[in-house]
Order: structure tokens, then sequence, then C-alpha cells
């Protein structure tokens, strides 16, 4: 199964600091994913309907609504309720937030790019595994 | 000097003078003889020396002779008064003699009526009055004939055998005829002289000072009537000639007409003395008291004709007597009572003296101190030995005598007041624990005392006050130790009070809640209203209330001490506030005296300080961990790319990373600067001082550092209350914001501005302006901030610190911005 290719290789992060999103996108990328960044959560469930990617990452603070309200719009809909939310910040309650959220894992910030690597193949399997 | 034909008033005299009768002409009230004719003057026996005297002055045998007072009333009333053979003694050559004269006075009157002379004629007619006495002697002598005749008579008829006497009788007979013929000759000439002196009778008693009347017939009938007489049946002359029971109607149905008939009828005189008769007086029937008799006027045979009345008039007389009797009366009457009442006042002191007695050995016997104050002078009149002890006198020393005499000290305390007025008013007076200083009777000092004390009137046997009883307790230990206890309590209560602790007590057993003011008051309610235990328990919040019951259950049962913080929704306002509340329970010294007590400390500020510590390092955290995030993943792919040096991502890294080191060197500085202000708190120190002034002053690291210039316009006077240090430290952060977002805006602007009410201080910068979508969300995600998930900031912590000062001094915060127009960060303090 680990050896198992991926089908769909795009994500999606949600977060409004361009330094984060330019390290992510640069790691991410040169590990194979398509990155498509947000600085905002406007329309959200049309634009991760209409991109359908494997895995999301949420920042907690994210306009225009925070994260939490953004989770919880796109675990609403039947369309993409079934995409991994991976939240992440660099509050210190982060997992009561993404509980809250019902985030289906979260990331604390600052992270190593490992763990980073890691948290996202898995819940990017368990989306594709789904979909199979 | 006569220049007419008339006679003068000399000559007219001077005619006068020559006539034979006597004539004399009088002038004035007092009689002054103005002329008197050699005739007039013989007969009164004086010289012409007498003329321009008055003549009573003239003639002095005649002062109690009518005369003068008969000339005095022509002259007064005008009536001229004519009269027949007037009696007149005058002294003549020396010797009082008896004249009788024909008189007239005749009122001369001038054209107005007024009476300016009398004219007195005379004619002596002295020796025509003397022979007809001299008649009345003969005619006295006729009726003793007259009864010999009589007697001849009866011989006569009785004894015709004596005819031999006949012859002789016969010219007695004619001697009789004779005689008879000359007698009723006479008693034609007497009847004139009785008319003549019935006139004259009825002259002299019109004006006597008694009251006189005669009634003729057996009708009463008014014969005549003086004017004494007239005045007392309250009359006039036109009753003479009426009935007495017509003329005085008033006098039926009273006994005198009844005693007149009787004296009538037998011929009695009747003697009355003060005898009262109802007669009407100035319209009105009043009594009217008299001495009176009634005299019978007989005829000659005996019979009763007519009846005098002569009377005085005696009412005022009898009145006054009567008030005097009637004053007697009344003595007598005040005498009787006073004497009973003298004897009931014997009595009366008797029971005193022995209910005084009996009092004095109750109140000597009382526990109680007591005093008895009698009369207003407040007079010791009876005490008793607890009132001596507390007083340090004897006996001896105080009784009988004033007690401001006794205690001078008190005279200027309230107390002699309070007497007086329970004594004027009877009204009681009591009071608690009122000081009372009294000088100790060897050194002088002033002791002071607190008494209770109960001012009562004593009352005499007829209601009256007579004094005070009063009852002084000495209560100073009581109050003293009293004091000490609320001393202790007043200083807890300040100590509790200063560290503005609510504090409570349940009572174990009956579980009786008793809040403190100030902990209704953290609770919410006012201090007037009631707290009890569930309303207290039901304004913690959800979520702690059971919490905090069973707590405070588990102390009460276990005896263990709690310590708990919980928020509670202040009653009235509903407002969220956070305390800490702490109780132990004290076993008393009675088992069921087991008090559970604790304090209840309002927190709700340390509880938001902290909130606003943990916001601030939870931002504070944040905002670092996000520039750290970044610099971390630089650093692991550079870590990455070491086996490749020359991989051209390397270079981007390594600014990467500079710019996430920059980023964190940025937060410090403002860790830094919001620590050195004031360690995170945010207390505010106010002053006053003026905006401009503060704005020139500031910034100096930007204008040193050459690129910029900052600008101050504006209001240049106005001047805010707040804290300066603060507000510096807000102007700070924005101006290095512009510096960092518009670092080619070369001017940057500081601008104040008036708003009314409050003061709006501008930083503006000419730079690339934010985005509108950017705009909004620049201070809103602080506000929304709940303490539960604290939000990232884009613009860093000093947008934070700075929104915090505003928002904590009353002000606002915002920010104005277009693209490509530069950014205007604002803020307002009230004034």
């Amino acid at each position: 199964m680990e050896d198992m290719e991926l089908v769909n290789k795009r994500i999606a992060i949600f977060d409004d600091d361009e330094d984060i999103l330019s390290i992510c996108s640069f790691v991410l990328e040169d590990g194979g994913w398509e990155v498509f960044t947000f600085p905002d959560c406007k329309n959200i469930v049309e634009k991760v309907t209409e991109l359908n990617p494997a895995v999301i990452l949420m920042d907690n603070w994210i306009p225009d609504t925070g994260g939490i309200v953004a989770t919880r719009l796109l675990k609403a809909s039947p369309e993409v309720k079934d995409i991994p939310v991976i939240y992440f910040s660099a509050n210190s309650k982060i997992s009561d937030l993404a509980a809250e959220a019902g985030a289906d894992s979260y990331l604390a910030k600052p992270f190593d790019l490992k763990d980073l690597e890691k948290i996202i193949s898995e819940n990017a399997k368990t989306k594709n595994s789904k979909l199979s | 000097m006569s220049t007419s034909t008339s006679l003068n008033e000399k000559q007219l005299l001077n005619i006068l003078s020559f006539y034979t009768n006597p004539v004399a002409i009088y002038t004035s009230h007092e009689i002054v003889i103005e002329m008197a004719n050699n005739a007039m003057l013989a007969a009164w026996g004086r010289g012409p020396e007498i003329i321009g005297q008055t003549l009573g002055a003239a003639l002095p045998e005649i002062s109690n002779q009518p005369f003068v007072k008969m000339l005095q009333q022509v002259w007064n009333t005008g009536i001229d008064d004519i009269g027949e053979a007037i009696i007149a003694d005058l002294v003549i050559d020396g010797i009082l003699q008896r004249f009788y004269f024909d008189y007239q006075y005749l009122a001369i009157k001038n054209e107005f009526g007024e009476v300016y002379a009398i004219m007195h004629t005379a004619l002596d007619v002295t020796e025509k009055t003397l022979s007809r006495e001299a008649l009345e002697l003969a005619k006295e002598k006729e009726a003793m004939l007259q009864r010999e005749q009589s007697l001849n008579e009866e011989l006569a008829a009785t004894n015709e055998e004596l005819s031999a006497t006949n012859e002789e009788l016969y010219r007695v007979q004619n001697k009789l005829q004779h005689l008879n013929t000359e007698l009723e000759e006479r008693v034609k000439r007497r009847t004139e002289s009785l008319a003549r002196s019935e006139s004259r009778l009825r002259y002299l008693l019109s004006d006597a000072p008694v009251a006189i009347a005669v009634f003729y017939g057996k009708e009463m009938i008014l014969e005549s009537a003086n004017k004494k007489v007239l005045e007392a049946w309250g009359k006039t002359e036109e009753i003479i000639g009426k009935p007495l029971k017509i003329g005085v109607p008033e006098l039926v149905g009273q006994d005198f007409l009844t005693i007149l008939d009787q004296v009538f009828t037998t011929g009695m005189a009747y003697h009355g003395y003060e005898v009262k008769a109802l007669l009407e007086q100035n319209g009105k029937i009043e009594e009217v008291y008299s001495n009176f008799v009634y005299q019978p006027l007989k005829d000659e045979e005996g019979q009763t004709q007519s009846i005098m009345l002569a009377a005085s008039v005696v009412s005022e007389q009898v009145a006054a007597r009567h008030r005097v009797q009637q004053l007697n009366e009344e003595l007598i009457v005040i005498n009787e009572e006073l004497s009973e009442s003298q004897a009931q006042l014997i009595t009366l002191n008797i029971h005193l003296k022995e209910s005084e007695s009996r009092l004095d050995q109750i109140l000597s016997e009382l526990p109680a101190p007591i005093v008895v104050l009698m009369g207003p002078e407040q007079i010791i009149s009876t005490t008793n030995k607890a009132l001596l002890e507390f007083w340090d006198r004897t006996k001896e020393e105080v009784a009988g005598k004033p007690m401001l005499e006794v205690f001078p000290e008190l005279v200027n305390q309230p107390f002699p007041a309070l007497w007086k007025h329970v004594l004027e008013t009877g009204e009681r007076i009591v009071n608690r624990e009122k000081q009372v200083v009294f000088k100790n009777k060897n050194n002088g000092e002033d002791k002071p005392f607190f008494v209770d004390y109960y001012y009562q009137p004593l009352t005499g046997v007829n209601g009256e006050r007579t004094g005070v009883l009063a009852t002084v307790i000495d209560v100073t230990d009581k109050v003293n130790s009293r004091r000490k206890v609320e001393e202790a309590e007043t200083q807890l209560r300040l100590a509790i009070e200063s560290t503005e602790l609510g504090t409570w007590y349940i009572n174990a057993v009956t579980r009786e809640f008793v809040p403190s003011a100030r902990l209704k008051e953290i609770y919410g309610f006012r201090v007037f209203e009631e707290m009890p235990y569930a309303a207290a328990m039901e304004q913690i919040v959800e979520g702690y209330r059971d919490d905090v019951k069973n707590a405070v259950e588990e102390a009460i049962s276990s005896g263990q001490h709690y310590d708990m913080e919980y928020p509670i929704t202040s009653f009235h306002d509903g407002q969220i506030k956070w305390v800490r509340a702490t109780g132990k329970l004290y076993i008393g010294e009675n088992i069921t005296g087991a008090n559970f007590t604790g304090t209840v400390q309002d927190i709700t500020e340390r509880k938001s300080e902290e909130q606003r510590k943990d916001d601030f390092l939870s931002i504070a955290s944040h905002e670092l961990k996000t520039p750290v995030t970044t610099l971390k993943g630089a650093l692991q792919l550079l870590d990455r790319f070491k086996v490749n040096p020359l991989n051209p991502v390397i270079p981007r890294l390594i600014d990467q990373a500079n710019v996430s080191i920059e980023k964190i060197t940025n937060l410090m500085d403002d860790l830094l600067n919001t620590t050195r202000t004031n360690e995170g708190q945010l207390h505010l120190t106010k002053t006053r001082f003026t905006i401009a002034e503060m704005l020139e002053k500031c910034c100096s690291h930007v204008r040193m550092g050459g690129k910029h210039d900052l600008i101050v316009q504006g209001d240049e006077n106005l001047q805010i209350d707040a804290d300066e240090a603060r507000i510096d430290q807000v102007v700070v952060n924005l101006v290095n914001n512009a510096a960092k977002y518009a670092p080619d805006s070369r001017e940057i602007y500081l601008i104040i501005e008036d708003l009314g009410d409050k003061a709006r201080i501008s930083v503006k910068d000419n730079g690339p302006g934010i985005p509108e979508d950017k705009l909004s969300h620049l201070f809103e995600r602080y506000y929304r901030a709940d303490y539960g998930g604290v939000q990232y900031s884009g613009l860093g912590l000093g947008l934070y610190i700075s929104a915090e000062i505003v928002k904590r001094h009353g002000g606002e915060i915002g920010v104005d911005s277009q693209v490509g127009a530069g950014s205007t960060f604002w803020f307002t303090l009230p004034y």
C-alpha cells in the first residue's frame, strides 16, 4: 500500500502568511504535489468542490471567517466533506481548535518538514483509499 | 339825650318809682335788683342802697322763704307767677314781721322770647288777710254756736213743753238767724280763703322733696299730686282728676288700692316702710321702694273725704342695702366653703403625710436609684439608698436642697431642662445611655457616667403636677464594655472593608445565611435587599454552581477549608464577575453555634488582567511562532540541500530565513517595549497634557533615522487626560507601522483634531495603501478575539497592544486607506 501511486496529488492551503505559503509550496512541490494557496476563505465550498484536492491545510486564522467556520462549512458539504482537513496553527490550544472545527487532524506551527510531509501523505492516502 | 318822643329806660323806671304799689325789676338768674320803687323798698323795709344787690343778699330773712326760687323759676321758664296773699316774713324796723302780699312775677321777654327781666308788683294784703283770720276765729265760734244750735234744736224738738221759754227762744232764734246770715257770708268768704290757701298749699307741696298726693273719695280720684309723686309714678300732671287705678294702672293688682280702700273705710292712717311698688320708670316697670303714709283727711263730721299720700322714695337706699346684704350672704357662703375646704385640707394633709411616709419607705427600699424633685426649684424631697450611693452623698447632704445646689455641675447639662419640661407638660421622658458628668466630691474632677433615666411627673391630689420622679440607672460599665466590643468590631469591619472582602456566615445548624453588605454588592444586590443562600447560589455561573455547592457542603460536613474561584452573574446588571471564595467551619463554644464563615473577593479585575496577560502571551507566542515556522522550514530545506551547495534554491531559502529573523527581531522589540512600559499590565496613570507637545517629542528614533519627516498638524493647544506614556507607545507603534509598510513615504503626518468631546490623533502616510479586503480585518480580529481562540495578527503585536491601550482609555482605533492613496491610522481619546 505504501508504494501505491496516489491518483490525486492536489493540495489546497488556506493561510494568509505569504512566507509560510512560500515555504510549504516549495517543500510540497518538491515532493510532487500540485499546490493551490488561498489567502482567504471566500466561497470556500465552491473553490474546494471545483479543485477537489486530496487534502486541505487550514490555518486557524483565515479571513474572512476563520478556520473553524471554514472547516465546518466544508464538513457540512456532501461533495467535499470527505476531503481530509489538516488544521494548522501557532495557537497552543490547537488540538481543541481542531476538534471544535471538526478537522481530521492538526499540525502545530512551527513544524518539522518531515511531519508536514508525513501528515499530508497519510491523509491523502485515507482520502484516496476512500475514493477507491 | 332822648332823640325821639319815646321814653328811655331810665325815664320809664323813674315813672315806675312813682307808682304807689310796690314794684321791683330783677334781672339774671341770681335775681339782681335792678330797680325797686319807694313803695317796694318800704315794703321790704330797706333803703335804695340795695339796688344792684341780689334779692337774697338784700333780704337775708327770706333765705328760707320761697321767693327767690319762685323768681328763678319765672326767669328760667318764662312763665308768670301770679298769686294772692303769700306770706312774707320781712324785717321791718329791725323786727321780723309777717305780711301777706298779692303778687305778680311777670317775665319780661325780648323779641326772641328770652326773659331779660322780671317785673314784680305786690299788693300788701296783710290787713285784709288778718281780718280774714279774725273771721276764722269767729267761724270757730260759729261752729260752737252751730253745735249749740243743734243742741238747741234737739232741745226744742224734745222740749216742746218748754214753750214758756219760747219767746226767749224766738229771740234767740232771731239772733241766730242774724248770725246765720252772717255765718253764711263768712262761710262763703272762708271758702274763698280756703281755696286760696289750698292753692298756696298745692304750690308749696308741688316742690316738696317728698312725694305728696291727695286722693278724693272712694274712687280715689287723684285730686292733687306733686312733682315728686308724679316722678315716682312715672306719670305727668295729665293724670290729675282721674281715679288712681286709671291714672296709675300699674298699681292694679298690687296691695296699695286695697290698703287705700281700708284707710278710706276705717279712717285709720296706714304707714308703709320700704314697701316695694312696681311702677313704670322711663318706659319700663321697675321696683320702687318707699316709706309712706296714707293719711285720711276727714271732714268736720269725721268722715274721710280724701286720703293724703306722703311718701319718700328710698329705692336707692334699699337697693344699696340689698347689695350689702347680698354681699354679706355671699361672704357667709364663702366663709363656710373656706372653712369646709380647710377641714378637707387638714384631712388630706394627714392622708398625705401617711402616704408620704409610706412612699418614702417604699422608695428607700427600692434597688433602683430614685429621686423625687419637687416644684420648679427641683428640690430633692425623697431619694433612696441606691441613688445616694451612685451620687456618693449622704441623705443629709441632699435632702430638702435644690438639685442644682447639690450638683452645680449639672447646670449646663440637659437634665434640669428635662425635669422642667416634665413638670410643666406632664410628659414622660425616657432616655438610654446618656452621658452625665458629676464632679468628684473630694477632688472636684469631672467624672463621666452613662445612665438610663426615666423621668415621670408626680401629681398631687387634685391632679396638679408637683414634682418629677426620676429613676436613674448607672450603665457606665455596660456602655464602656459594649463600646470596646463595638470599637473592635468597627476596626475589624474597617479592616475587612479595606480589603473589599465580602463576608458571610452560615449557621451550620439553622443554615441561616448572613451576607455582609459588601458581599451583596459583589453579587450585584442592593445593600438593603435580601440575599438568601439560594439566591446567591443562583448567581453562580452554570457549570461552576454545583462544584461550589458541593465544596461548601463538603467543607461544612468535614470541617475542611475551601478556596475556589468561580464566575458569577451580577444580580442587577447581569455582568459576569469572577470571585474567589474561601470558607471554613468554626466550632464555637457551644456546639450548636458552629458557624461556617467565609470571605468573597471580587477578582474580576485580576481575572481580566490574567486573561489579558494570557491573551498577550498567546498572541506573542503566536506571532513569534509564525516567523519561526518559516525560519524552521527554510533551515530544514537548507539542511536537505547541504550536500549540494550549488543548488540555486539555497540563496532564496537564506533570504527567507533572514526575513523571518527580521520579523522575529521586530516582535522582540515590540515585546520589550511593552514590558518596559508596564510589565504587560495595563493600569493607566492619567495626567493632563497637551497632545501637540507629546507628538513633537515622540518617535525620535524615526526622526533620527533620517528616512522620514514627522509633521505635526492641527489643534496645537488641545489637551487630554490620559496615560501619556501609553499614548506615546500607541503613536510609536503606528509610526513604526507606517515606516515599515510605507518606506518610501517621506512625510508622515501626525494630525490632531478636536471632535468636541474627544481628541482624534491620526498617523498618515503616502504609502501604497492597504487593499479594501484586508482593511476590514485589520482590527476586527482583535475585537472578535474571544478568550478561547486568540487569533493571528498579521500586522504584528504592536497593533494589538495599541488597540488594547486605546480601548482601555475608552477610545476607538481604526484605519482609513485606499490603494495608492496612502493610509491613515487613527485613534480617538475622550477628554
